[in-house]
């Protein structure tokens, strides 16, 4: 009981998750760095957005999606704005696929994606990438599509009774570090141009129009 | 009284994938092939109604209807696609996935939209409750459309019928999205 209440003391904290969705959403060529609560280091070479799927690099991503993180940051040696990374690393996924996380953990997670901002999803089928429970991911997207201001407590709530905490929360870590999870503003804000607007504004409305269907 | 806008989406795929099924979900008035009027608007597609098309429409609010065209199954038929896709929002591509037949077709549709456009396209992957149902990946492969965004459903249950629409919808909206304007949102959103 006591250990427990210690772990507790260090309120978790997951912004290095951000970095990792930083360094992997656009074309970032450099370094993680980060430093564990028991002062262990790791890094992670980031090439052009893209991660090298060796044992070195699962086991620095293991540890960092899995380990209370200090610090960790983005040493940035360049972007390439041109490029859009859009495959997901495959190391990510497998690491993904090995990690576990325990109750308590796992609560935390929850507690800190439920204070997103009403979430855009992105269809990717991740399974082509090396991920095991593209299922999971496949239905919060569906998930998505049916609700103007979706967010993940709705997904919590939605969520079949099969898929475990677990497979939740690794989809919304997997979607969120590859940028396939978006705050909404970003589909409704300014468009490009008239005609973009337009084809926006019908788009939205048949949205709408569907969802109450 | 203004003009109603009139936004169009098509619904094509090789025979017997569920089109039919999947506009009638998603219509508030159907007409048949043979009903279809000669307006101005339509004339073209009265042409072409004789090989079967599909036709609803939506209507969405005071000013907006949609127009759902149902374009006919096979390869050969694809330049109806290129006349009525101008100005569409998209397509949906529905494919069964368990008939070899529709596969090798859909190869050639697939291939061929891809080469004339850059709208966005959902693939619906239906028939998935049949035995000979070819995994998504296969599928994918097949096709050759392995950056596609694909869905499995069933045109025969409503959800699954809108959920098609409602994914390319997105689709939409996020190819007409401003991508700067998209980087200032992602600083709000940091996990705390
Ligand atoms: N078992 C099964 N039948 C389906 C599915 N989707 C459509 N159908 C059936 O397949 C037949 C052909 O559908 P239809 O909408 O007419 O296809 P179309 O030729 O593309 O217009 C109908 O009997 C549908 O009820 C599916 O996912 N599974
Ligand atoms: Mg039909």
């Amino acid at each position: 009981m006591s250990k427990e209440s210690d772990k507790k003391q260090k309120t978790s904290s997951f912004k290095h998750l951000g970095v990792l969705r930083k360094a992997l959403s656009k074309a970032h060529t450099g370094e993680i760095i980060y430093k564990t609560e028991r002062e262990e280091d790791g890094q992670i070479i980031v090439t052009t957005g893209d991660l090298i799927n060796d044992d070195e690099t699962l086991h620095a991503l293991e540890k960092l999606l899995t380990e209370s993180i200090a610090n960790c940051e983005l040493i940035t040696e360049r972007i390439d704005e041109e490029l859009e990374n859009s495959t997901p690393p495959m190391v990510l996924t497998r690491a993904m696929n090995d990690i576990h996380w325990d109750a308590e953990t796992l609560e935390e997670l929850k507690k800190t994606f439920a204070k997103l901002p009403p979430i855009d999803v992105k269809m990717m089928p991740l399974h082509r990438y090396g991920y095991s429970d593209g299922l999971t991911y496949l239905m919060l997207y569906q998930e998505s599509l049916k609700d103007e201001h979706f967010t993940t407590v709705k997904f919590f709530n939605e969520c079949p009774a099969y898929t475990t905490l677990e497979q939740q929360i690794k989809v919304l870590v997997l979607g969120y570090c590859l940028g396939l999870i978006n705050p909404q503003v970003s589909l409704k804000g300014k468009t490009k141009g008239a005609a973009s607007s337009r084809r926006m504004s019908m788009a939205s409305r048949i949205l709408d129009k569907i969802r109450g269907m | 009284m203004a003009q109603k806008d009139i936004a169009k989406i098509l619904v094509t795929g090789p025979f017997a994938a569920g089109k039919t099924t999947l506009i009638r979900f998603v219509s508030s008035e159907q007409l048949l092939s043979k009903d279809v009027k000669a307006t101005d608007a339509l004339s073209r597609f009265k042409a072409m109604t004789t090989v079967g098309l599909d036709f609803g429409i939506l209507h969405v609010d005071d000013d907006l209807d949609v127009h759902l065209f149902g374009t006919p199954g096979q390869s050969r038929f694809n330049f109806m696609w290129k006349v009525l896709s101008r100005g569409a929002l998209g397509t949906i591509f529905l494919i069964d996935s368990s008939s070899q037949r529709a596969i090798d077709e859909g190869k050639k549709m697939y291939k061929y939209y891809r080469g004339k456009s850059d709208d966005p396209i959902v693939i619906g992957a239906t028939h998935r409750d049949k035995e000979d149902a070819r995994d998504l990946d296969a599928l994918a492969d097949e096709l050759g459309a392995q950056d596609a965004n694909m869905i499995p459903c069933d045109p025969r249950n409503k959800e699954d019928s809108k959920m098609l629409v409602l994914a390319l919808l997105e689709d939409v909206m996020r190819d007409e999205a401003d991508d700067e304007l998209e980087e200032e949102a992602l600083d709000d959103f940091e996990l705390m």
